[in-house]
């Protein structure tokens, strides 16, 4: 058998290629879990805020750590079931996923909490744009690093954030909830049908 | 590190190639569904499967056929000696490429 150096230019692209498309999808599964979740919290806790504010700080809390604590779960049951490229790695050297999620997480509640403390006082909207666009930019450079999907989904989200904010100021919770957090479940599915 | 100096002839064909590309590009002995490989490469049930019959029987590859509920799932990983062969085959490619430019 003999190959020639365009096959052998073209077989190693295939290869390329196949290996690029395998990974990018195992992200996408690994993530698109997540994304459905914090969707369906975004719809519920900002739909509340929108239509009955006096329960918004206890639905919020609520719903974030519930949030928290499930998508530590899910982090777990993907490692075991193998299904993302990182988690044999990191789980190998590093320890369980679950738990790199939960530290992620309190990282991230960090970084708002010392935000906070330097932003002057900002009100209920200010506050919840502000933390909904971190998470947008989140995702778009999860997606700069895993797929082109994820950076689509937080950019559609990031755009819907801001229009919300300075287009519709009186339904900015509504719109939050109906159309973000929806965005954020679509996303998921959509990178589940890769 | 030795040099690959022959081509392996079962993994050079083009399908089963992307296979064991996607394959190896999974950690350990992570495994893909049928279904999701299928997808992956464009490619239909009885094409795909009979390159994973090739690959199988050359001992590059594990089937295991489960089932989850009522639902069958047939679950391909790489195997160790699978993972050898495609990174020699790979190493005698670029060989062929710098052996071009030299």
């Amino acid at each position: 058998m003999v190959i020639s150096r365009e096959e052998a230019a073209q077989a190693l692209n295939d290869i390329n290629s196949a290996n690029k498309r395998t990974t990018s999808m195992q992200y996408y599964r690994h993530l698109a879990p997540h994304l459905i979740l914090w969707g369906l919290i975004w719809l519920v806790a900002n739909t509340v805020t929108e239509l009955w504010p006096a329960n918004s700080a206890s639905v919020w809390n609520g719903l974030s750590w519930a949030g928290a604590l499930t998508s530590m779960w899910i982090g777990y049951r993907s490692k075991h079931r193998n299904s993302h490229p990182l988690a044999a790695t990191c789980a190998e050297d590093h320890g369980p996923r679950g738990f790199r999620i939960l530290l992620t997480m309190f990282a991230i509640l960090g970084f708002f909490v010392a935000t906070f403390s330097i932003l002057p006082n900002l009100d209920i909207k200010q506050a919840n744009a502000y933390i909904s666009l971190f998470w947008g930019t989140y995702y778009v450079v999860t997606g700069i690093w895993t797929g082109v999907r994820m950076a689509i989904v937080g950019l559609l989200v990031a755009a819907s954030i801001l229009f919300a904010y300075f287009g519709i100021p009186q339904h900015y919770f509504l719109w939050m909830g109906l159309v973000t957090g929806s965005l954020l479940v679509l996303g998921g599915i959509w990178l589940r049908r890769v | 590190m030795n040099a690959a100096t022959t081509p392996d002839e079962v993994i050079h064909q083009s399908t089963r190639l992307k296979i064991m590309a996607s394959l190896n590009a999974l950690h350990g002995s992570e495994g893909i569904d049928f279904v999701e490989l299928k997808q992956l490469l464009s490619t239909t049930d009885g094409n795909l499967g009979a390159h994973l019959t090739t690959l199988e029987k050359a001992t590059y590859i594990k089937i295991d056929k489960q089932f989850v509920g009522k639902k069958p799932r047939t679950r391909i990983s790489i195997t160790r000696e699978g993972r050898k062969a495609f990174e020699q085959h790979v190493r005698y490619l670029r060989e062929i490429l710098e052996a071009g430019h030299s």
